[in-house]
C-alpha cells in the first residue's frame, strides 16, 4: 500500500510538471473506479462518462494543490460523487436527499440486459446486487476495483474510518441473503 | 445439493467479473481522460468554483426548463467572476462580470475551441455557446492569465 501511495505521489508530481505519461497512468489506474461510482448512481453511459471526465478536469485544475497524495483515491471518489449528484440534480432526476442514510432500500430495475449473461449463477449475483441499497452497491463496486483503499473510501463515502470493514461485511451478508433467497426485500417486485 | 459457500474475497472477485461483463467501461472513457491533459497550461491561475445556483436547491426536485438562468461564481484571491448562464435549447448565453482586477481580454473555451469575447468595462456577454463543458479565460492588465473551473452548462 505504501508503495502504491508513493507511486501516486510521484505520478502526481510528474503530471503537475507536464508529464503526459504520468497523467495517463493516473487515468488508466482510476477510471474504472470513477466509472463505477458514476454508474452506482444509475447514470446512463453518456452521463457517467461526463462525471468521469469532469472529475479528471477537477484533478487537472488541482494537480499542484493535492497536498496529500495518500488521499487521492478518496478525493477522486468524493469529487465523482459530487459531480454525479450534480448531474442528477440538474436533470431533475434527484429524489430528496436521503442518500447518505439509505443502506437497505432496493432500487429500480437494473438498466442492463441481463440476457447477456450466459452464466446463470452470475445472473443471480447481478440481480441480487441490483437489489442492494445504494450505499452497499457503491461500497462493493469500490471494493472490487480498489480493495486496498479502505480508509480513503470510507471517508469519501461519508462513513467513519474503521467502519467500512463491518459495513462491507454487512453488505456482503445482505448480498448472500438475497442470493440465497432467504430475505424478501421490501418493495421488491416487477 | 449446494456448492460450498464462497468466501468474501471469492464473492467480490466474482462480482467484479459480473460488473465487467454487464457494465463494461467504454474504451473512450480512458481515451478522453488522457486527452484532457492537453487542456492544461502551466502559466494559468485557477479561479475556483465557489457557488452554483444549480446546486442551491437543498435536495428538492430541480425544476428546469427553457430560459432557466443559472448563476455561477468563481474566485481567486480578490478576483471574483460571476457568470450567468441562460439555457436556450442546445446553446447557452453567457453574461459575466469580473471584479477585483482589470481585464485586457477574455475568451470562452469549450470542447469545440476558444472564442474571443469583447469586453466592456468588467462586464461581457457571449451568445450561442454550445452546451457542454465550458470555462472562461481572462487576461488581466497586469499580465496574469486566469481560468475558471470547468463547468458543464
Amino acid at each position: 500500500m505504501t508503495e502504491t501511495f508513493s507511486a501516486t505521489a510521484t505520478l502526481l508530481a510528474r503530471a503537475a510538471q507536464g508529464d503526459q505519461h504520468a497523467w495517463n497512468a493516473l487515468v488508466d489506474e482510476h477510471s474504472r473506479l470513477l466509472w463505477s461510482v458514476a454508474r452506482s448512481f444509475r447514470l446512463d453511459a453518456a452521463d457517467a462518462n461526463d462525471v468521469v471526465q469532469t472529475t479528471w478536469l477537477r484533478l487537472l485544475e488541482h494537480l499542484d494543490r493535492i497536498e496529500d497524495p495518500t488521499r487521492l483515491v478518496g478525493w477522486l471518489v468524493t469529487t465523482a460523487r459530487r459531480e454525479a449528484m450534480r448531474v442528477l440534480r440538474r436533470s431533475g432526476r434527484e429524489r430528496p436527499v436521503v442518500e447518505d442514510t439509505v443502506l437497505d432500500r432496493p432500487d429500480d430495475a437494473p438498466p442492463v440486459d441481463t440476457a447477456l449473461l450466459q452464466d446463470e449463477r452470475n445472473r443471480a449475483l447481478w440481480e441480487a446486487f441490483s437489489r442492494l441499497g445504494e450505499k452497499c452497491r457503491q461500497l462493493l463496486r469500490v471494493a472490487v476495483t480498489h480493495p486496498q483503499a479502505y480508509d480513503e473510501i470510507s471517508e469519501a463515502l461519508g462513513m467513519p474510518i474503521g467502519s467500512i470493514g463491518p459495513t462491507r461485511r454487512r453488505c456482503l451478508t445482505q448480498l448472500r441473503a438475497l442470493l440465497d433467497g432467504t430475505v424478501v426485500v421490501e418493495g421488491d417486485g416487477p | 445439493m449446494s456448492a460450498p459457500r464462497e468466501n468474501d474475497e471469492a464473492l467480490l472477485a466474482r462480482l467484479g467479473t459480473v460488473l465487467d461483463e454487464l457494465d463494461p467501461m467504454p474504451a473512450e472513457v480512458v481515451t478522453e481522460g488522457r486527452a484532457l491533459f492537453g487542456l492544461r497550461r502551466l502559466d494559468e491561475e485557477l479561479a475556483e468554483l465557489v457557488r452554483d445556483s444549480a446546486e442551491d436547491r437543498s435536495g428538492l426536485l430541480a425544476v428546469r426548463g427553457e430560459g432557466d438562468v443559472r448563476l455561477i461564481s468563481f474566485e481567486t484571491g480578490p478576483v471574483t467572476v460571476e457568470l450567468q448562464v441562460t439555457e436556450r435549447g442546445m446553446v447557452r448565453d453567457l453574461v459575466a462580470q469580473v471584479t477585483g482586477t482589470a481585464l485586457v481580454g477574455a475568451e470562452v473555451e469549450t470542447s469545440a475551441g476558444r472564442q474571443d469575447i469583447p469586453i466592456e468595462d468588467s462586464l461581457f456577454t457571449v451568445e450561442d455557446v454550445p452546451a457542454g463543458f465550458l470555462r472562461l479565460r481572462l487576461h488581466t492588465v497586469a499580465g496574469r492569465h486566469l481560468v475558471t473551473s470547468w463547468v458543464r452548462a
